[in-house]
């Protein structure tokens, strides 16, 4: 059974920690508003228990999917909105540039957007952090149900990947989403190898 | 006196969206012209001559970004403003900008981030 230390969970977990306050402060940026974030949860999980998530089963969902490669190894980044939510958070990134019966017809762009800044702002940060030079493609969209997300398509033969889970909210809204990553097993103990010597 | 242009190079309809509207609140006399790719890009260069501001993305589709097409326009643009508009804020992408002699500007773009690129 694939598992991490304390002080590997630590360290990975004030990393994301770091990384998120940037990207919260881009999204508050964006939205005209501020964004909660609640303190990262690491799992450690394989690819069918990702799909099995008692409270993003059976919802509709809109995912950006910002893939990486580099030092720090292969994997995805993910921004998840639940469906409902999608097209309140475009209209308040774009209620200054088009009328609001136009915004409909910016959601996909707006959101890849969206996804766009906040997950190079964490893998930038990750990769300053860290020393490791990490490579984005450009971000992929999903909408639909949750179970049809294509995740573990970058995990490898260990099919072991870390789900750092981050609940963020808009204040004073009914707003909430999660962004994850997935890595494989032999990546994410590398990366907290480098984090504990830097921290040493 | 000729019109001025800036070329927006972004594959997001929206920021291109955001970067035209912020540089025509500003200089409404200047004409817009816009590209998705860098391939596209090339293809406005040719048509438009005397280009007065690049806006580039950093990653886009296709085989170039948008510091490997600085590096190409600065072969016939030699002191034109270019700035990479982009969410990838690490140092190698920083420096690679620097040593282009291409302005860094992080996203999402604001008024007051790109107004002072433009003057």
């Amino acid at each position: 059974m694939n598992s991490l230390t304390e002080i590997e969970r630590d360290s990975l977990c004030e990393l994301f920690n770091i990384s998120l306050g940037a990207a919260a402060k881009l999204m508050g940026e964006m939205v005209s508003d501020e964004i909660l974030l609640t303190v990262p949860n690491l799992k450690l999980i394989t690819t069918d228990e990702a799909k099995k998530i008692e409270y993003l089963v059976d919802q509709d969902v809109c995912t950006i999917e910002q893939k990486f490669v580099g030092g720090i190894g292969d994997g995805s980044a993910f921004l998840l909105f639940h469906k409902s939510a999608s097209l309140e958070i475009v209209k308040m990134m774009m209620k200054d540039y088009v009328a609001l019966n136009e915004v409909s017809q910016f959601e996909k762009d707006a959101l890849s957007e969206i996804g766009n800044i906040i997950l190079n702002a964490i893998l930038s940060n990750l990769a300053k952090l860290s020393d490791y030079k990490i490579e984005t493609h450009v971000p992929e969209f999903f909408a639909g149900k949750y179970e049809d997300l294509p995740l573990g398509r970058n995990s490898k033969k260990d099919n072991s990947i870390l789900l750092v889970f981050i609940d963020y909210k808009l204040k004073g809204k009914d707003i909430k989403g999660y962004i994850f990553f997935i890595l494989n097993f032999d990546s994410i103990k590398n990366l907290s190898r480098v984090l504990i010597e830097k921290l040493k | 006196m000729s019109q001025k242009k800036a070329l927006i190079v972004d594959d997001s309809t929206v920021t291109r969206l955001m970067i035209r509207k912020i540089i025509l609140d500003n200089f409404p006399d200047w004409e817009i012209l816009e590209a998705s790719t860098a391939d596209d890009a090339k293809t406005v260069v040719t048509e438009h001559r005397n280009i007065d501001f690049f806006s580039l993305d950093q990653n886009m589709p296709g085989t170039l970004s948008g510091l490997d097409l600085a590096e190409e326009l600065r072969k016939s643009y030699k002191n034109t403003k270019m700035v990479l508009i982009t969410a990838n804020i690490q140092d190698a992408i920083k420096n690679r900008a620097k040593s282009i002699g291409i302005d860094f500007v992080e996203k999402p773009v604001t008024a007051e981030k790109i107004i002072p690129h433009l003057g």
